[in-house]
């Protein structure tokens, strides 16, 4: 495999994606609206708001919370608002890069497809695991960038808008910290194999994408899952869930790249 | 002289049907081989086995002195240069664009920008570097496309159908560029058209498809004097009935059948042309001309398609 292949191809995603409003807009909006409008909106409202208080079963989330420390030790009455911020607000941020990459990645091949330039591109001397490796890449990096400074935009809005309610700062804590650095890019690695795989037999991007989120819908979900309830879990637990889907990254992305076919992608209908 | 590409009994279907049946044919280097045939004949699937895109069910291709195969075709491909009738990154610049497939074939950044200089110089394209793929003419697309194409100094250039949707100018100016190409940079190149005029000043060696059946191939001379050995003559006149009736007494002749049967075509060999055109006028016949037929590859492609194709 050709780096120095990969990284042109890599390059010229990038480049073609920067000029393209439609995958731009995307790729602004959703980490500005679930990343920063929402947060602010819900630290704006203070802790004695409807939708905080409406929450079904968050007292029994909070009451099984209370031993933990980091709960208990913001300010009284302020509990419910840091339980959202902290603990529900993990699943939007590792949907985030995967609902990304899945625009993205959609538009890559398919989008390609449409665009009459994936002929041209396949004439190249890219082999398959190089086009797959770049395109995938060109795909999941910048969801994740975009991601990471949205977590980072995220923390400083918590630790200063929120630090008269809390009392303290509060952002980030291990598990955020360890879900973004390391978990969030392999989810993202995997729905954007995910739809890689998907695209290669989809007649458009809309399709590519539709079909792609009904199977991604229940593995993001069960990440999703144990990432919610990482409240009670330890640092071992993440670093498992960490090797467990960087494994299924790997053996996915070989078995993908093995099954990849030039002759799909030109003459299926 | 040594050969670039062999198909050897090469076959492929496509969603069942056969597209592709037992052609075979061999670009040698330095050609400039023309692929022709009527639309849905074969050409661009065949252009696709030849670059490794698509895999043969049956028979075998050779490119640059190796087998083809999945493993070696992309390395095969750094080789090659391909315009389709695809399209290049229409939110791009041209500059960009050609950048782009420089570092996809492994350039270096200052060899790139020096090559760019170059094509753009070559196709007159400088003044529009910086311009949009979308802000183009189908002319000038299909100009940066083939630019595109030839950035890495490629052995074998493949153009399928580079004329398609250019007014007659642009084509003609698209084909000068071409014979530029194989005479300046001295490519080997396969070409598919439908445009067969004049073909004879630019291909060397040409290929005819027809219902993925490769019905002729070779060198256009040799093809030429195979097809038509002897000396003929066309008489173009005010009675052709009369013509053939008489021609048939003196020798060999037939309609001519490129021509919708307008003129009569008769072999010089076996009679004396001059006695025939004595005999001609004294019936009363009106001569309008009387000339040597100078066989052409549009002759040749429509007498081998007759009846075989309803297409042309």
């Amino acid at each position: 495999m050709s780096i120095k292949k990969v990284k042109a191809l890599i390059a010229k995603e990038l480049l073609v994606q920067s000029k393209d409003s439609a995958t731009l807009s995307t790729v602004i909006l959703i980490p500005l609206l679930f990343g920063i409008m929402i947060p602010i909106l819900l630290i704006c409202l203070g802790t004695d708001n409807p939708l905080v208080k409406s929450l079904g079963g968050m007292q029994l989330i909070l009451n099984a919370a209370s031993s933990n420390a980091a709960v208990s030790s913001v300010n009284a009455g302020s509990e419910v608002l840091y339980m959202i911020l902290m603990y529900f607000f993990i699943p939007v941020f590792m949907l985030l890069p995967t609902m990304i990459s899945n625009v993205t990645a959609a538009a890559s091949f398919v989008g390609e497809r449409e665009q009459k330039t994936i002929e041209g591109l396949l004439y190249t001397p890219l082999n398959r695991q190089e086009l797959l490796l770049g395109k995938i890449v060109a795909s999941f990096a910048p969801a994740t960038v975009i991601t990471w400074f949205s977590v980072i935009v995220y923390g400083i809005i918590l630790d200063t808008l929120g630090y008269r309610i809390f009392g303290r700062v509060i952002f980030p804590n291990s598990s955020w910290v360890l879900l973004s650095v390391i978990v969030m890019p392999l989810v993202s690695f995997l729905s954007t194999l995910l739809v890689v795989a998907v695209s290669q037999r989809m007649k458009s991007t809309k399709s590519a994408q539709s079909v792609s989120l009904v199977i991604l819908v229940p593995i993001i979900g069960v990440i999703v899952s144990q990432a919610s309830s990482s409240i009670s879990l330890g640092i071992g637990m993440i670093a498992i869930m960490g090797a467990v889907i960087l494994i299924i990254d790997i053996v996915l992305f070989y078995f993908i790249s093995h099954h990849f076919k030039s002759e799909t992608l030109l003459i299926s209908k | 002289m040594r050969v670039l590409a062999t198909c050897s009994n090469v076959s492929k279907s496509i969603d069942e049907r056969l597209v592709i049946d037992s052609v075979s044919f061999e670009i040698p280097e330095g050609s400039t081989f023309a692929l022709l045939g009527p639309n849905g004949a074969g050409k661009t699937t065949t252009i696709r086995l030849l670059t490794g895109l698509l895999t043969p069910d049956e028979g075998e291709i050779s490119l640059f002195d190796s087998k083809i195969n999945s493993e070696n075709a992309s390395t095969l491909r750094s080789n090659i240069g391909v315009q389709n009738d695809g399209n290049l990154y229409e939110e791009l610049t041209i500059e960009e664009n050609l950048s782009i497939w420089g570092k996809l074939y492994g350039l270096e950044g200052s060899v790139i920008g020096k090559r760019i200089g170059e094509l753009l110089n070559l196709f007159d394209l400088e003044d529009r570097k910086k311009s949009k793929v979308s802000q183009l003419s189908k002319g000038m697309r299909q100009k940066v496309m083939v630019a595109r194409a030839i950035i890495h100094h490629p052995r074998l250039l493949i153009l399928d159908e580079p004329t398609t949707g250019l007014d007659p100018q642009s084509s003609e100016t698209l084909m000068n560029y071409l014979k530029v190409l194989t005479e300046e940079e001295k490519m080997t190149v396969l070409f598919s058209t439908h445009i067969l005029e004049g073909l004879e000043t630019l291909a060397s060696h040409i290929g005819i498809l027809n219902k993925g059946k490769m019905l002729a191939t070779g060198e256009i001379p040799d093809l030429l004097k195979q097809r038509w050995p002897d000396d003929q003559y066309s008489i173009s006149s005010n009675n052709e009935q009369r013509v053939y009736e008489i021609c048939s007494q003196y020798g060999v002749c037939e309609y001519d059948t490129i021509h919708n049967d307008t003129r009569v075509v008769v072999k010089a060999e076996t009679m004396d042309m001059p006695d025939l055109i004595n005999v001609l006028v004294k019936e009363g016949i009106e001569i309008d001309a009387a000339e040597k037929v100078q066989r052409t590859i549009k002759d040749y492609y429509f007498d081998t398609l007759v009846g075989k194709s309803d297409e042309h």
